[in-house]
């Protein structure tokens, strides 16, 4: 293949590029209100579970078979995966490897861009949220100030004639990931992960101290109240599948498994780079950034200033907890707009070094399927992005369009790339032949346990959370689609608009996967799996 | 805060925290590559 050769230029930059794809929103948001409300501490139970039994070893069999990929001069998850799984029908559902990124992308931006636009608010002197107002009242301000950052009232906001906010942030936002991307892997991503990542580090240690030592505000609105409400365990909770299924979902989503990044930063790595302990690595960093630092911030500020009633109605979700509840406390907290500003600045590089990533993949599957340059294919995935970017901006109402792409390539795909994944490395390569790759270059062993994990446990757990999922989850999607007759249930005209991008953003992927294989074949590369890679000793 | 809610904060927040260093003394303790294996690139 004719592209320019990219490589990463440091084991630690290939580490922080990897966790800063994994480290995001969810980890200070999402995390925090899963476990309070599925167990408190309880929850930890079925999250290092997942963690042990899916989040790991998928991990280390992503990183394995992206550097094996790379040897053989592919990049992209359709090309690698073709190659594990030994045909055409992994080969393409590899492309699906290529939309998560890049459709989750579409929306992602629009979530980075609103933590811009708080930060820079809390830098001009807050949101509006009055500092003696009742609770009740300043929730519903927050709320308000939500709704109009992200339109989510009415659909076209951003075109009544004048320049939106939003807009403005999105611009921003998109002008930095775009730049980063084109500068390329070693001068892009991870430079700028090199430096994102210890100041998210920095700033969330900034913000801990502060929530740590914060007064009690009354009865039951004291540090430790908010912790206890956050780490009290309710063992009830875990004979609940609902406990088990949202661990495992946290887990995977967070580290970042089967979403088509891993695969593809791994393909930059050399033979005898250890992907072993840098696989273990990035995943512990992420598990820092949501235990250490999410666990213990989010919801004890939340406590402490708005109690423990409070605090449950309004941290359910990632927009609830980070939107709505945060601003709060902010504006009851002394120097709160600094802190606002801090928090939601960190945010914002949580996610610009995730949305990073989430370009990357696409860019080296244009690349190499089309013959593009790094300029040409910068381009393309630029202009789709933004076609995309606005599709969301545009269809804005009750963010019904986010939901539907977040739910069915954020989620449910997720499934789907991981548990190809972990079969095509376990199954159809073989497990040894996988972890003899993984070891190549590693400083420390798989234990042997992981090999009967992850031929068994792994694949067996993941599709058991599949279809506790598609049981409990799926149908109130569907219905926003299809609609229900019975229950006067109409059909979600966004989330229809939304599935047409979806698919003919994968139409799109599976053209251009066909054009790459015949491209790949014609080259002269093992896009089968039959032979060992050029440099291959064994 | 109950007992328990200590018991298992200080044993998540304990975890993930050696891990995390374990995991980067490792990464940063470990030999460079040698020039012979920088050489040793893939070769698309």
């Amino acid at each position: 293949m004719s592209q320019e050769k990219q490589q990463w230029g440091s084991r630690l930059g290939v580490i922080l590029a990897v966790a800063g794809s994994a480290v995001g929103l969810g980890n200070f948001l999402r995390f925090p209100g899963n476990a309070a409300a599925n167990g408190g501490g309880a929850f930890m139970i079925p999250y290092f579970i997942s963690f042990l039994l899916l989040g790991i070893p998928i991990g280390w069999a992503e990183w394995a078979m992206g550097r094996y990929g790379g040897r053989k001069g592919m990049h992209s998850a359709p090309a690698i995966m073709g190659v594990w799984g030994k045909g055409a029908f992994a080969r393409y559902m590899g492309a699906f490897g290529v939309l998560i990124p890049l459709a989750v992308y579409f929306y992602y931006v629009m979530i980075e861009s609103w933590c811009l636009a708080y930060a820079w608010n809390y830098l001009q002197g807050g949101i509006g949220v009055a500092t003696d107002a009742a609770v009740s009242d300043q929730i519903a301000r927050s709320q308000a100030f939500l709704a109009e950052t992200t339109g989510s009232g009415i659909d076209g906001f951003m075109a009544d004639g004048g320049l939106h906010q939003s807009v403005v942030f999105w611009l921003i936002a998109s002008v930095f990931n775009i730049y980063f991307v084109y500068r390329g892997l070693s001068k892009g991503i991870e430079k700028f992960c090199s430096y994102a990542m210890p100041a998210m580090a920095v700033i969330g240690f900034v913000v801990l101290v502060r929530v740590l030592t914060l007064p009690s505000n009354g009865p039951g609105q004291s540090v430790l109240d908010g912790l206890n409400f956050m780490w009290n365990p309710d063992f009830s909770k875990l004979s609940n599948p609902q406990t088990w299924l949202a661990a495992a979902g946290q887990i995977f989503f967070s580290l970042s498994v089967g979403f088509g990044v891993i695969i593809n930063y791994a393909s930059y790595m050399r033979k005898k780079d250890d992907v072993v302990l840098s696989g273990l690595t990035s995943s512990a960093t992420n598990e820092f950034f949501e235990v250490a630092l999410g666990g213990m911030i989010t919801l004890t500020a939340a406590v402490v200033f708005m109690g423990v009633a409070m605090t449950s109605a309004n941290t359910g979700g990632t927009f609830s907890t980070g939107f709505h509840s945060l601003p709060v406390v902010f504006a009851r907290m002394p120097a709160g707009n600094l802190f606002g500003f801090l928090w939601f600045f960190m945010l914002f590089l949580a996610a610009i070094t995730s949305s990073l990533s989430m370009l990357q993949p696409s860019k080296a599957f244009f690349e190499e399927a089309l013959g593009l340059s790094r300029k040409g294919a910068t381009t393309l995935v630029s202009a789709i992005c933004i076609a995309g970017n606005l599709f969301v901006l545009y269809f804005s109402k009750d963010l019904v369009a986010l939901d539907t792409i977040d739910f069915w390539v954020g989620t449910f795909l997720i499934f789907i790339v991981a548990g190809t994944q972990i079969v095509c490395f376990g199954w159809v390569t073989g497990v040894d032949k996988g972890l003899a790759e993984a070891h190549e270059g590693a400083s420390i062993r798989i234990p042997r346990i992981f090999r009967f994990i992850i031929k068994y446990v792994s694949p067996a757990y993941l599709f058991t959370i599949l279809g506790l999922f598609c049981y409990f989850n799926v149908p109130p999607y569907v219905r926003t689609i299809l609609g229900d007759p019975e229950q006067g249930i109409e059909p979600n005209r966004n989330a229809i608009l939304a599935w047409g991008v979806i698919l003919a953003t994968l139409a799109l992927l599976l053209v251009v996967t066909a054009i790459g294989s015949k491209r790949w074949r014609a080259a002269g590369l093992d896009i089968d799996g039959k032979l060992p890679a050029p440099d291959e000793t064994r | 805060m109950t007992p328990l809610a200590w018991i298992f904060m200080l044993t998540s927040v304990t975890s993930v925290t050696t891990l995390l260093v374990w995991c980067f003394k490792r990464v940063l303790t470990a030999p460079e590559k040698t020039p012979a294996e920088m050489k040793d690139f893939h070769n698309a």
